[in-house]
């Protein structure tokens, strides 16, 4: 009974140091990689906002917009681009919508005069060759200056990837559902 | 010296990971679309592999017997995160398109095998030799794959075209089967060059 006691208390001192070490490891280059993570997290968005408003001077975050869904369409972020103090230029909104294989990430960007100045694949697992073309140029560039008010409908007015229709139809649903989101809460920001 | 040479060679040959083994394919099979991400994936791949390998050996004879499932565990799962970490901090256009498979290292079987069958009965040494032997197994197999797949599948090396445009790729090289179907041709090639080699060695 005794020498059990002994046994399991060693055991327990064994594990217990074996993980103390591991984590001083772990926390070390947490520590270290954190602020470069960030900073790369940054850049990235920059990156994109840059890219989509070249001409915008500041950004503005709408913390309010974050989080709403309208279908399987989510906003994860909405900025707002001025290109002087209270001059709006446009809106930048990143969301997420189901694809074929995964999540699609998207970023579009919508002038104020109602037309898509752009739009993004940020991330996305569809089928490599296939589904994944909707990162290209070609697909994505018949939605630039296209009219918000438009249908949206692959087949009519959005031409659909060869053998990917799935996924066609889900990012254009995707901006579909988006750009609705944002107009009926712009509406509601002016009443 | 000769011994060493011994075991670094079997990682490559006779006891290679992934085609004579058979352990890890779902990281190759799933990795392999592009060289790059193949060759990414082979550096992470092999820093959890030889930190493991190096510091189960080192302390090895501190590990009581129950308790030696739990170390491995916390030792590879440690060296994954890590460079997990320093992937998303140094190159995270790597860390979008490896996604998953590098926090899926810690369940890589082929870690925790050698870990287990080699390092944790072994010296540091022996135990470099290894783990080297077992990653440059591991990295041949997937890069050719990669290279393979890539430049069928989708018509470039290292994403630069290089079919004219009239050519169309064969796309079933990028899909699931494609990577089957190198990876059989690759096993019956390297289970010929081990028969040759054994065959040699008896005469």
């Amino acid at each position: 009974m005794k020498s059990s006691t002994k046994e399991i208390v060693v055991l327990g001192i064994t594990l217990g140091l074996v993980s103390m070490i591991a984590a001083l490891g772990l926390s070390i280059t947490y520590s270290v990689t954190k602020p470069v993570i960030a900073m790369q997290a940054k850049k990235a968005l920059e990156n994109a906002q840059k890219e989509i408003f070249p001409d915008a001077l500041e950004f503005v975050r709408q913390e309010d917009m974050i989080g709403k869904t309208n279908g399987s369409t989510i906003i994860k972020d909405f900025y707002i681009a001025n290109s002087s103090e209270n001059t709006r230029i446009g809106y930048l909104v990143s969301a997420t919508t189901p694809g074929y294989g995964g999540i699609i990430y998207f970023i579009i960007g919508v002038t104020m005069d109602g037309r898509l100045k752009s739009v993004k694949v940020s991330e996305h697992t569809e089928t490599p060759g296939l589904g994944a073309n909707i990162t290209s140029k070609g697909f994505l560039g018949q939605f630039v200056n296209k009219k918000l008010s438009d249908e949206f409908v692959v087949k009519k007015d959005v031409k659909a990837i060869t053998a990917a229709t799935i996924s066609s139809k889900a990012i254009t649903k995707g901006i579909k559902a988006l750009i609705d989101l944002s107009q009926n809460s712009e509406a509601g920001d002016t009443k | 010296m000769n011994n060493l040479k011994q075991i670094f060679l079997r990682g490559i040959f006779q006891d290679n990971p992934v085609l004579i083994l058979m352990i890890g394919l779902c990281s190759v099979l799933a990795v392999s679309v592009t060289t790059i991400n193949a060759i990414g994936m082979t550096a992470a791949y092999s820093f959890v592999l030889i930190g493991s390998e190096l510091t189960i050996s080192a302390i090895r004879n501190f590990i009581p017997k129950t308790l030696r499932i739990p170390i491995f565990i916390i030792v590879i799962g440690a060296f994954t995160t890590i460079i997990q970490l320093l992937v998303k901090a140094y190159s995270p256009s790597l860390d979008k398109s490896l996604g998953i498979f590098i926090p899926l290292i810690v369940v890589n079987c082929i870690i925790i095998g050698r870990v287990e069958a080699f390092s944790s009965k072994n010296n540091l040494i022996a135990s470099l030799a290894d783990s080297l032997g077992m990653s440059v197994g591991y990295g041949l197999v997937i890069v050719s794959i990669a290279f393979i797949r890539e430049l069928l599948g989708s018509g470039t090396i290292f994403g630069i075209p290089v079919y004219p445009p009239f050519i169309k790729p064969m796309l079933i090289f990028v899909l699931p089967p494609g990577a089957f179907f190198i990876i059989g041709i690759e096993i019956a090639i390297l289970n010929a060059i081990n028969k040759k080699l054994s065959r040699n060695k008896g005469q």
